[in-house]
């Protein structure tokens, strides 16, 4: 599904990533684990093809990739569902676009958010408006960044079963975390990355 | 209602003036006003209106265009930005008169210079705008558009334009505000019509009221272009904003 071989990233003096090589599979759940500033960011990134690597190959089957960013990138003059409309804009099936946008803010607990902007959403809502328009174009590949972040218990219980539910339907789902979480996923695949 | 009271005390002090100085050179406000019935009923008055505004809307138009085509790329390149930036500079510290003597020399008198110059003095506060409202684009939205393979034409009009319209709504506001100004000098010194064509001849015929009636027809279309473009698009960028910032 995805690969990345002996990847380099530099950021000014500092190395970020050195010789990093992975890979993940059709329906398989990554997380990349590691403590702040370790790189696992710049590691989604470069799967996500939003940053080139100074040395090093990326090669991905998918042509769907979803990818909630770390830091939400929702576009503030517009509403929650706007926001998912957005980037369902170059999709077929565009008659659809709507229904499928209520049914992913549905499942991520923002029906009633539908109309309001970020701005005006909890920092937990936006990012699970954020993981939502990931997961509103079925993806191949999906990638979330700190996923459970601003999440209460039951908010990160949600996102978990909707990982899982993508897996299951065939999607690589890889997605970075200061710790793996087994009692959630218990066929996770961890792969640690430290700080250089 | 705090424009009516400014009108009516404007108009006060003018008729006080006229009254106390009883000269020619300063008319009063109803002699003006005899002046503006008997220039209204000439159709050659609105023949110069129109070719007046025409140019206007002509010279906007084409500062307009070029002002963003030239912004969207400077703004996103910084080379680009740093080549084209100081000669946009140049062109708008260079005084007005001066263009309108060169195209004068270049292409004659004419329609041309008025155009021209509300082209010159218009398009660089327009492309700086621009370049700088691109600049100021969050450019993370338009990685995550392109990670997302959303269309072209979406991104210019849901990110892009909404993106900079405050930037371009104050340069345009600016060119509005120049441009009567511009294009009546331009004319007075450079075309054989036109409103400013018409001021020079009332100074010329020493016909004070008539330079009045053209001058006060001259606010008014900035005060009316004001009021029915300038101020709704702000407000229509201010409740966006607003809306995004609660």
């Amino acid at each position: 599904m995805i690969k990345l071989e002996s990847v380099t990233y530099s950021f000014g003096t500092k190395t970020l990533l050195s010789s990093f090589s992975f890979s993940a599979c059709a329906g398989e759940i990554v997380c990349f684990s590691g403590p702040s500033g370790s790189g696992k960011t710049t590691a989604l990134e470069i799967l996500a093809g939003t940053l080139h690597p100074a040395s090093g190959l990326r090669s991905t089957t998918a042509l769907r990739i979803g990818y909630a960013f770390q830091d939400d990138c929702l576009i503030p003059w517009k509403s929650a569902q706007e926001n998912l409309l957005f980037v369902l804009a170059g999709r077929p099936r565009r008659e659809q676009a709507k229904e499928t946008c209520t049914y992913w803010l549905a499942q991520f607990l923002l029906g009633e958010a539908s109309a309001k902007r970020p701005a005006q959403l909890s920092g937990g809502m936006k990012r699970r408006l954020n993981i939502a328009r990931a997961f509103c174009i079925e993806p191949e590949l999906l990638l979330l960044d700190e996923p459970f972040a601003f999440q209460d218990e039951s908010a990160a219980s949600l996102i978990a079963g909707q990982i899982s539910a993508a897996a299951a339907r065939g999607a690589a789902v890889i997605y970075a975390a200061h710790e793996p979480d087994f009692s959630l996923f218990p066929s996770l695949r961890a792969v640690p990355i430290a700080k250089l | 209602m705090r424009r009516i009271t400014s009108a009516v005390v404007l108009l006060a002090v003018w008729a006080c003036a006229a009254a106390v100085i009883h000269s020619p050179l300063l008319p009063s406000p109803l002699a003006v006003l005899r002046e503006a019935m008997s220039l209204f009923a000439e159709s050659d008055s609105y023949r110069h209106i129109a070719i007046s505004f025409f140019r206007g809307i002509l010279g906007l138009s084409l500062a307009l265009t070029t002002g963003v085509l030239l912004g969207l790329p400077c703004g996103r390149h910084k080379t680009m930005m740093d080549t084209i930036a100081p000669l946009a500079s140049a062109v708008q510290g260079c005084p007005t008169i001066v263009w309108i003597t060169l195209v004068m020399v270049w292409a004659g008198v004419g329609g041309i210079v008025p155009i021209t110059a509300v082209v010159v003095a218009a398009a660089p506060v327009i492309f700086l705008n621009t370049a700088q409202g691109v600049a100021a684009l969050d450019r993370r939205l338009l990685v995550m558009a392109k990670l997302y393979q959303v269309p072209k034409p979406r991104i210019i009009a849901d990110i892009l334009l909404p993106g900079i319209a405050p930037y371009l709504l104050a340069g345009f506001a600016f060119a509005v505000g120049i441009c009567w100004k511009v294009i009546s000098t331009a004319e007075f010194i450079g075309s054989d019509t036109g409103i400013g064509t018409q001021i020079y001849w009332a100074y010329r015929n020493l016909n004070i009221p008539r330079l009045f009636c053209w001058a006060l027809l001259l606010i008014m279309f900035s005060l009316v272009l004001d009021a029915w473009l300038i101020s709704p698009l702000s407000s229509l960028v201010r409740t966006q904003r607003s809306q995004h910032n609660d």
